[in-house]
């Protein structure tokens, strides 16, 4: 069932629209600030109010433009456009009321062009969401890397400078192979509308294949910080807590992440994909990063920097879950985009909370602060269990799909690699909560640690119960798979 | 009066008009400059005119003191030399109108031979366009060079003069390659008219001299536009120059020698016969090559006016590899970016025109404490800077997609991924100049120092048509299909 509705486009602009009055209102800190809040209830209302049309397998279209002949720009929400436009713009909700803590509890700079590039991103994250070709997708990627450009750049020093040098390489890079694998997909084919269940085969000559395909992943996994394109992420984390969580969890990397299942799902299709076996060298690949970034995460010291490898380490899960090619797999991958984020964003608001209160960024220095700030501590202790995969958290539901699909398909090695990576992700995360709570050794001073800070706690609070819910909670978890399963029913046809 | 004394008019009013300047500065010594951008909004106003009258596909032709073609000299026009017309005009009203501060401080009492010497320059550029006669052609670059020369030596810094001087030299080689070919020609085929030219090349005996007159016509059209190797002129002549004359040339003079060189390319010689000289090999080759240097010399800049001006050698390049592909829809996307480039450059010169004039600022690094005092310019700037780069859904990014797709569409990935490397490597020089602008450390709270009315209004319009320009595409590529790439291809 389709419905013709302008919602999507207004969901897009509402926060772009916010952002020009947040540059017109520099000089009222308050009125600025209520801004982002006003768009970011009206943007998850939008976005909501989308999901009764949606959730039974219809789609909301709206044309933009006729740009190329046979080519419209235009928007198509589908569930999983949806899923991931409800997971970015309620997050956005949250991370607000943190920035707003974070950003006046250090006093930073250049408020206005945070405000202001958060605002675009969001607008760029539900375009990605949203878009029904590939070229509107585009668009709305390059926009993506422009509006975080700022973000990255926010501390103005030459660490920051040079990972936001790195950041748009990268994302540069990967655009332009982007572009020029859209332009041959459409000169191939004469469209470039995402289908269900991919449109490729048959219509593009099969020796190019594996070129177009590589030039299409490596456009989007940059963003999804794939192996051996993912360094630009670590760097990042140079810039503020909140920036990372919007990296990390509601928009960036989930963008590349979301791309990559457009691709595979939508572009390239599952049967192609499969009698062409290009997606064994992308599941290899996946595989690899998956392993390699959880080892490499054992090694950090710097807390954000140990969460970075986490998050590429989980990102692949998804991406393989992609590649695996079968119903289960891709609903798990589905489940785990939100999944994850709702865990991992838990997991950054907490390592700000202690940065904040307790300016602490390394975890050997962290001895001592889980008896003075425990809440924040155990926030993060469901965070990093629940991304482990322990039940009754989130993290348990994505990956027993996972590894169902992984079963499914046959190739143990693959149900093995999860299975490894879990008890990895334990490995990087119980040691800091041991740490914490360790006593200080006899001889050193006690930490010193800052007032509580609720607003900075609250939105944490927040996100652990839903990354909680959404594993517990019936309603929450049949409504959440529903939309997965739809999407993953559409791709595999039946 | 009927559409076809149209280009007539688009160029007698302002070549006129000039000369009535140094009366109206008598009256008052403003009227100089209001006089000169009057002139050239009513030149804007016939050519939106004669944009409109052949926008279907019409053309008119226009034989002057009524001598037939092809023994008279023959101007036509057609969609595209009135689009040009448009660019020109539009350009040249925009900045004229908008520069009253900086001619002021810039040029103090020499304005009236300054504004005389502009409505010359712009009446050469009108002239090449609406031409269809080859000498005729050659008349019109030389009236517009020499103009030029004057405009660039006018500029305040001790340099200029020599800067000019050596515009002069090299310009003058490009002109007089420029007339031998079409010397070559005449003598192979008996005609200097474009269309009678057209028919008879391919009889002409010696194929030799048509090969070396084509190439020599290439050559000064090549020094003319600034490709590489031939570009040594360009940056010198940019930064040099008065802010107000690099406002005005650098945006339009390269672009209408460039479209001559189309002219000849698709319409006189036809491009089989080049296909078959191989000649679309090695316009890629030096395509490429400008990209390359004029992006890596950009970089290297710490001067603003000379970043700018490199990036142009960059972005000629880029036209000249999409010329070069020899597609329709490449040739589409290489018309698109003469108009776009044309656009963001003049933003970009405006803010440098703009930064220069109201603080005196030359060099990238002084440029991040002026961001907050002037937010307006710098957002203008930072559309524009995005645009070159390529970044949807502003204008540069439509010609690079459509050159994109010339290219594959022709069965040349390598052009395709030289047209994508040629956006990354203004990614490169355009970020960092970004960079300087806006993340330097600096107080928060400053007055507002904006620049003028008229040039802030000036930039806000390159910066709306960029961001506006996407919405016209689709009536744009329908336009060029039926007004001249099914004619060509």
């Amino acid at each position: 069932m389709e419905t013709v509705s302008a919602t999507p486009l207004l969901a897009v602009l509402v926060s772009a629209f916010a952002g020009v009055l947040i540059l017109f209102s520099r000089r009222l800190p308050a009125l600025r600030e209520s801004w982002t809040f006003i768009a970011a209830f009206i943007k998850f209302g939008l976005v909501a109010s989308l999901y009764p049309l949606v959730k039974d397998g219809g789609t909301v279209i709206f044309t933009l433009t006729d740009f190329l002949p046979d080519a419209p720009l235009f928007f198509r929400v589908d569930s999983l456009g949806l899923t991931f436009a409800l997971l970015s713009s309620f997050l956005w909700l949250v991370t607000s009321v943190y920035s707003v803590g974070y950003v006046r509890a250090l006093k930073e700079h250049a408020q206005t062009r945070y405000y202001f590039s958060f605002a675009l991103s969001l607008s760029a994250a539900l375009g990605i969401a949203f878009a029904g070709d590939l070229v509107t997708f585009f668009i709305f990627y390059e926009l993506l890397t422009l509006a975080t450009y700022p973000l990255v750049a926010h501390k103005e020093n030459q660490e920051a400078l040079k990972a936001a040098r790195k950041y748009l390489v990268y994302s540069l890079s990967a655009g332009g192979l982007m572009l020029l694998a859209i332009a041959w997909t459409y000169l191939e084919t004469g469209s470039t509308a995402f289908a269900s269940g991919g449109f490729l085969a048959g219509q593009f000559d099969a020796r190019f294949l594996g070129v177009l395909f590589f030039l299409f992943i490596y456009g989007c996994g940059v963003k999804a910080s794939l192996f051996p394109v993912h360094a630009w992420l670590p760097s990042a984390m140079v810039a503020p807590v909140p920036v990372s969580a919007l990296l990390h969890a509601v928009a960036v990397v989930k963008a590349g992440v979301f791309g990559v299942l457009r691709i595979t799902g939508y572009v390239f299709g599952p049967d192609l994909l499969h009698s062409t076996r290009l997606s064994e060298p992308l599941a290899a690949i996946a595989a690899f990063t998956l392993l390699g970034a959880s080892i490499i995460a054992l090694a950090q010291d710097n807390l954000k920097r140990r969460l970075a490898y986490s998050t590429i380490s989980q990102l692949s899960y998804i991406i393989l879950g992609a590649a695996l090619l079968t119903p289960t797999a891709m609903t798990g991958a589905v489940l785990h985009l939100v999944n994850h984020a709702f865990l991992k964003i838990t997991l950054f608001f907490c390592a700000g909370i202690i940065y904040v209160q307790a300016h602490k960024e390394n975890i050997s220095d962290l001895r001592g602060l889980g008896r003075k700030m425990p809440l924040t501590f155990i926030l993060f202790g469901v965070g990093s269990l629940g991304l482990a995969g322990f039940p009754p958290m989130s993290g348990f539901i994505s990956k027993w799909f996972l590894c169902q699909g992984a079963v499914d398909t046959g190739m143990t090695i693959f149900l093995t690699v999860y299975l490894i990576s879990s008890l990895l992700n334990l490995a990087y995360f119980v040691p800091v909560l041991i740490s914490a709570f360790l006593p200080v050794p006899a001889g050193q001073k006690e930490p010193e640690v800052h007032a509580q800070n609720w607003q900075l706690l609250i939105p944490a609070c927040i996100t652990a119960s839903l990354g909680l819910a959404f594993g517990c909670v019936p309603g929450l978890v049949l409504s959440q798979y529903g939309l997965a399963a739809e999407a993953a029913k559409k791709v595999f046809g039946g | 009066m009927s559409a076809a004394q149209l280009p007539a008019l688009i160029f007698l009013v302002p070549f006129f008009g000039a000369f009535l300047l140094p009366f109206a500065a008598r009256l008052n010594a403003s009227f100089a400059r209001l006089g000169a951008a009057l002139l050239m909004v009513a030149a804007f106003i016939l050519s939106v005119f004669a944009f409109g009258a052949t926008c279907h596909g019409e053309v008119f032709s226009y034989a002057f003191s009524g001598w037939a073609p092809p023994i008279g000299i023959e101007w036509r026009m057609d969609a595209l030399s009135s689009l040009m017309a448009v660019l020109i005009s539009g350009t040249a009203a925009v900045v004229l109108a908008s520069s009253g501060s900086a001619v002021s401080v810039e040029l103090g009492s020499r304005q009236v031979p300054y504004f005389m010497a502009a409505l010359l320059a712009v009446c050469g550029l009108t002239g090449m366009v609406f031409t269809h006669d080859l000498f005729n052609a050659f008349v019109f670059l030389e009236v517009s060079a020499i103009a030029t020369y004057a405009l660039i030596a006018a500029g305040r810094v001790r340099t200029a003069p020599y800067a000019s001087f050596r515009y002069l030299l090299i310009g003058s080689l490009g002109a007089t390659f420029y007339l031998l070919g079409v010397g070559y020609w005449y003598a192979s085929s008996g005609t200097l008219n474009m269309s009678d030219m057209a028919a008879r090349l391919p009889l002409a005996q010696s194929t030799q001299a048509v090969k070396a007159g084509f190439l020599l016509i290439f050559l000064g059209l090549a020094v003319k536009m600034g490709l590489t190797p031939f570009h040594g002129w360009m940056p010198d002549a940019y930064t040099h120059a008065s802010n107000t004359t690099t406002c005005l040339i650098a945006p339009i003079a390269t672009k209408a020698a460039l479209y001559l060189f189309i002219r000849v390319c698709f319409w006189v010689s036809g491009s089989a016969m080049l296909e078959a000289w191989q000649f679309w090999t090695l316009l890629k080759i030096l395509g490429t090559a400008g990209i390359v240097t004029g992006s890596l010399m950009a970089f290297r800049q710490t001067e603003l006016k000379r970043l700018l001006a490199y990036s142009s050698v960059s972005h000629i390049g880029l036209i000249a590899v999409a010329v070069g592909i020899n597609e329709k829809t490449a040739l589409f996307g290489a018309v698109l970016h003469i108009v776009f480039h044309g656009i963001m450059k003049a933003g970009l010169f405006l803010f440098a025109n703009g930064v220069e004039t109201r603080h005196s600022v030359r060099t990238l690094a002084e440029l991040g404490t002026l961001a907050p005092r002037m937010r307006l310019s710098f957002a203008f700037m930072c559309l524009a800077a995005l645009s070159m780069v390529g970044i949807p859904p502003l204008a540069g990014f439509f010609s690079k997609w459509f050159m994109i797709l010339g290219a594959l569409r022709a069965g040349d990935p390598w052009s395709a991924c030289v047209i994508i490397i040629a956006g990354l490597l203004s990614a490169l020089y355009f970020f960092k100049l970004v960079e300087q602008a806006f993340f330097q450390k600096r107080a928060e709270k400053a007055p507002q120092e904006e620049v003028s009315g008229p040039m802030l209004a000036a930039s806000g319009f390159t910066a709306l048509l960029i961001l506006t320009a996407g919405f016209f595409i689709p009536w744009l590529y329908a336009w060029a299909e039926r007004c001249f790439l099914k004619e060509i291809f």
